[in-house]
């Protein structure tokens, strides 16, 4: 057949399998894996996964003595899914099925079954912190890198339900100082405009000629620190309601009290802070034990005692490093500890991931995969090894 | 004047009397017996030689120190027990011994002293000339951000933190040297100081100062100076000495942190009484002072000595792995390894340059041999440590050195046992001895034990045992079918005759296996890494600096495989990738973790920049050359069409 006469879903579906396309995914994968390692020095994990591996495409600056060249590249995001789509049409449709080629074939699916897992964990994995001192329960974790603004009734009662409308990350985290976005919700008697936010911020007082100045405050950039855990988030908030005048606040991380405005005759809190999760059952530190290596300050072990309580039951359970406790879906790991005023304050992480054990499947079909693969190599170099010495 | 040079004969010669024989201290059955001393450090219980052979190679750069003093003139070298001994007993000559390696000597100039050559070494004597200038600089330079340290700031740094742990060190003995009742004599009142006239050693005077201590009216009335100067008396001979060695148990059998000096002589001090135990050996380490003084009672005191702690340390199950780990030091497994590699290739050489003659064939005999004794060496000594260790292999940066270059060998003699050729025995040896060289080299450098205790999240043998031995075991097939590749290159820039062309062709085929050995390896091992990073972390896949490594090796494996099998590359190609792994797997051992970034704390990577680069220099190089082999090849090709 010759190359006019080819259809063109024939002709993606050659370029789609072809061995030249894994080379290509392959090395452009080597280049960004390199490229985003290096860059974690300067921009720490987050921004470097975020911008290598998270992504359709980014341009990397690459420096040449001193002169930056910006260089386009695909981002981890697109090459693993055309590695994907390769390898479903090149070594699962097109590969010839027969007992040589058997080994290939499951490692190559056990290496989608792979791929899948992290597609799977990108988009419904939860990740979040819950720290815990002695004594303490909790049935809730939060985000180490997502914030949401959160607007809430007032009831001095305390007696009210406890929803709220969020405002997530991916709505504000783009309004730098200049962009405004403005949000509303039947259930608000106004709107709120979102601007000037920064990832990382102080507030500072505002000079007394300083128009942009909030309440004699003002919010001060500060350079984002490489663990995104340690940045503190602020935003400049306008609460528009539909009648009487527009009030103006600064929404920070780590402000005592949250904003308060009056609207009619309701109040509303609004403050940003951490993404939460409520987890279906709460967690109480009975006792946490680090133990060190005698004479160090080396840890040895950290160990959580709980108690697991659902509707009023309890039950012990023991989290500690390498054994986290796995359930209903929910994952509880001994992350760290902190020692503070109040006492020994231990760290999980808690995470739901649909694909949890997905990786531990792959891996072994993988083995299996390419055991049987080197096996069948390794017999052909041998035989071949020894028909040469009989010829010789 | 001659009756002048007699009396000071005389007076040196009872001098000389007062202090103990360095002779004593070099006597083969007391060091047998101080080694096995039972000490406590960085969290493991240790022999006393394991400590004082790596204080020796953090001071000197090496663990045994070389001599020339007029007070030892039959000595030319010491060995680091010895001379640890000798900074305890004698530390008057000691102190003159050439000891601390300054790398570079304006660092030396820095403080007032008068510098010598590079990598030069330098007595306590010297240095301390510019003690006050070291303490002033050195505090300085501490509080700068680390990496804007020059080197000399940094040798500044590390030069006064040797000197004066070194200080400490000597002062060892210094409590039992000292003539207490004159020494209080002289700071008390006389009635003060009557009550305490009887004390012996610093023990029975312990107790009274800490009844005088505990009484706050007896003590305020002594006043501030004596009072400070009793507390700088003590701290100098006795606390800040103490500090140095944790070598009495607890009589508590729950606690499992062994005591200093320090610790015991403040606690009677605090409370008046100690364990029994606890007391009685802290007072017996004082009484070997005593000993020395004395020919024919020092060996029987230290006998006694080490054989209450051992005997205290065993009640305590704690004493399971002190001679092993003696005997580990002493064998020198890796030093014999290096040589019997060294050997092997050496004489592999000769075979693979002289084929199919009588000389290759008792060459090759000879290698397999040398070659089969370096991989015993070897594997016997990491056994040793996995005993000692209680754990699998690999937990270090340089266990991995150890464990990969074995790892090569062996695989390196499978493959000779198939091709017979040679290769497999100069890349065996070759590689071997690299390994056993670089490993030592990379011991030197770090000069810490290299049997530390693990981080927690370390501390499972399940996942040393499979994801680290799997990875370590991508890590040796990637490098030896890199420099199978170097050997290739060799061979084809150097070699000509008829035979070059399959000889070429089996070497390109090796490397093709060994890579789909190494990425098998590899991808299950990266895997079983983000297994065992969900279940310590909580996420499969971090983008770590570590991980990202493995990865790479895992692409560039598959990227090589993928060549291949597609027809991109043949024999030159193959190479070139090959090359471009070994490259590659040198970034993933040791270059990500000069980005000091990452949760994977490998330790210690400082000052291997220099043949970090070195190495990917040379693949590169070999990389350049597969180009021109290319390149001739397609002209050759262009000249027949």
């Amino acid at each position: 057949m010759s190359a006019k006469s080819k259809s063109f879903p024939s002709i993606v579906f050659a370029v789609l399998s072809s061995y030249g396309l894994a080379i290509t995914v392959l090395s452009f994968l080597l280049l960004i894996t390199f490229l985003g390692t290096l860059s974690q020095k300067d921009i720490g994990l987050l921004d470097s996964q975020r911008t290598y591996f998270d992504s359709w495409w980014l341009i990397h600056d690459l420096n040449i003595g001193g002169t930056l060249i910006p260089l386009p590249l695909p981002g981890g995001g697109l090459l693993m899914l055309v590695l994907f789509f390769n390898m479903l049409c090149g070594a699962v449709i097109r590969m010839r099925k027969g007992w040589r080629t058997v080994g290939n074939l499951i490692s190559h699916l056990a290496i989608m079954f792979m791929l899948a897992a992290g597609f799977v964990s990108f988009l419904y994995k939860t990740e979040g912190a819950m720290p815990l001192y002695e004594g303490q329960s909790s049935d809730q974790y939060q985000s180490y890198h997502d914030r949401i603004i959160e607007i809430q009734k007032f009831d001095a009662s305390g007696k009210g339900d406890d929803k709220a409308l969020v405002i997530p990350m991916k709505h504000f985290a783009d309004l730098d100082p200049g962009k405004a976005r403005t949000f509303f919700s039947k259930d608000l008697p106004f709107e709120i405009q979102v601007t000037g936010y920064q990832r990382n911020a102080n507030v500072a007082q505002a000079q007394e000629d300083d128009k942009t100045g909030i309440d004699g405050y003002r919010v001060q950039q500060v350079k984002n620190a490489k663990e995104d855990e340690a940045n503190v988030t602020a935003v400049e908030i306008t609460v528009k309601p539909k009648t009487g005048p527009e009030q103006k606040a600064i929404l920070w991380e780590r402000q005592f009290e949250p904003y308060t405005v009056k609207v009619g005759d309701a109040s509303y809190v609004i403050s940003i802070s951490r993404m939460k999760w409520k987890l279906p059952f709460a967690i109480r530190l009975n006792d946490f034990v680090r133990e060190l290596h005698p004479g160090t300050m080396k840890a040895k072990k950290f160990t959580s005692h709980v108690t697991k309580i659902v509707d009023g039951k309890e039950e012990p359970k023991v989290v500690t490093m390498n054994v986290p406790v796995r359930d209903q879906g929910y994952v509880v790991y001994q992350a760290s500890f902190s020692e503070g005023s109040n006492g020994e304050q231990s760290v999980f992480t808690v995470v739901t991931n649909p694909s949890d054990q997905w990786p531990l499947w792959s891996c072994i079909a993988v083995a299996v995969g390419l055991i049987i693969t080197f096996l069948q190599h390794l017999i052909r170099f041998l035989s071949r090894s020894l028909k040469t010495k009989a010829v010789i | 004047m001659k009756t002048f040079l007699l009396a000071c004969l005389f007076l040196t010669t009872l001098v000389q009397a007062q202090l103990p024989d360095p002779a004593l201290l070099r006597d083969k059955a007391i060091v047998a017996t101080f080694q096995s001393l039972p000490i406590q450090e960085g969290g493991r219980i240790k022999p006393l030689d394991t400590y004082a052979r790596f204080l020796l190679l953090r001071l000197h750069g090496k663990q045994s120190i070389s001599v020339e003093h007029p007070q030892i003139p039959e000595v030319k070298k010491l060995t680091a027990i010895q001379w640890l001994l000798l900074s305890w007993f004698r530390p008057d000559i000691a102190r003159d011994l050439p000891l601390f390696v300054v790398d570079n000597s304006q660092a030396v100039g820095e403080i007032g002293v008068d510098p010598k050559g590079l990598r030069d070494r330098y007595s306590w004597n010297e240095i301390v000339k510019g003690k006050e200038e070291l303490i002033k600089r050195a505090q300085a330079y501490s509080e700068l951000e680390s990496d804007q340290l020059t080197g000399v700031q940094r040798n500044v740094i590390d030069l006064a933190r040797n000197f004066f742990d070194y200080d400490a060190v000597s002062d060892f003995m210094t409590a039992a040297r000292t003539d207490w009742p004159k020494e209080v004599s002289a700071i008390l009142p006389p009635e003060v100081a009557k009550n305490m006239a009887g004390s012996n050693g610093v023990w029975d005077l312990a107790v009274k100062l800490g009844e005088l201590i505990r009484n706050p009216e007896k003590m305020g009335a002594l006043g501030d100076a004596p009072r400070s100067k009793l507390l700088e008396l003590f701290i100098n001979t006795t606390l800040r000495p103490g500090k140095t060695l944790s070598f009495i148990p607890p009589d508590d059998a729950k606690n499992d942190t062994w005591l200093q000096v320090e610790q015991t002589v403040t606690t009677l001090m605090k409370e008046g009484k100690l364990p029994e135990s606890e007391l009685r050996i802290s007072k017996a380490k004082d009484a070997l002072y005593a000993a020395s003084l004395k020919t024919e009672t020092f060996a029987q005191a230290v006998k006694a000595f080490v054989a209450d702690v051992r005997a205290v340390a065993e009640k305590r199950g704690e004493l399971k792995h002190v001679d092993r780990e003696v005997s580990y030091h002493k064998n020198d497994f890796f030093t014999y390894a290096l040589v019997w590699y060294l050997l092997g290739f050496l004489v592999a050489f000769i075979s693979l340059v002289a084929p199919q003659t009588s000389l290759a064939k008792w060459s090759a005999r000879i290698a397999w041999l040398s070659l089969l004794l370096a991989i015993g060496y070897n594997v016997y000594g990491i056994t040793q440590r996995c005993i000692i260790n209680e754990r699998p292999p690999i937990a270090t940066l340089y266990e991995t050195l150890l464990f990969i270059t074995g790892v090569v060998a062996i695989v390196g003699l499978f493959i000779e046992r198939f091709t017979r050729q040679s290769i497999g025995l100069v890349v065996a040896g070759f590689v071997g001895a690299l390994g056993m060289f670089a490993a030592n080299r990379f011991m030197a450098l770090d000069a810490r034990d290299t049997m530390p205790t693990l981080e927690a999240v370390l501390i499972t043998n399940f996942w040393l045992a499979t994801h680290v031995t799997c990875i370590n075991i991508g890590y040796a097939g990637a490098m030896l079918g890199s420099i199978t590749s170097m050997v290739y290159v060799i061979y084809r820039l150097f070699v000509r005759g008829p035979q070059v062309i399959e000889f070429r062709r089996l070497l390109t085929r090796i490397v093709y296996g060994i890579v789909c050995f190494g990425v098998l390896f590899a991808l299950v091992g990266t895997v079983l890494g983000g297994i065992w990073a969900n279940d310590s972390w909580g996420r499969f896949w971090g983008w770590d600096p570590k991980e990202n490594g493995a990865l790479m090796i895992v692409l560039m494996g598959l990227i090589i495989l993928h060549a291949r099998l597609g027809g991109y590359i043949r024999e030159i190609g193959l190479h070139a990738l090959s090359l471009m792994l070994g490259a590659v797997t040198l970034f993933s051992w040791f270059g990500v973790n000069q980005l000091s970034i990452g949760l994977h704390s490998y330790g210690f990577t400082a000052g291997i920049s220099l043949a970090l680069n070195s190495g990917y220099s040379i693949k590169a190089i070999f990389m350049l050359i597969c180009l021109g082999f290319w390149w001739q090849e397609r002209a050759a090709k262009n000249a027949l069409a």
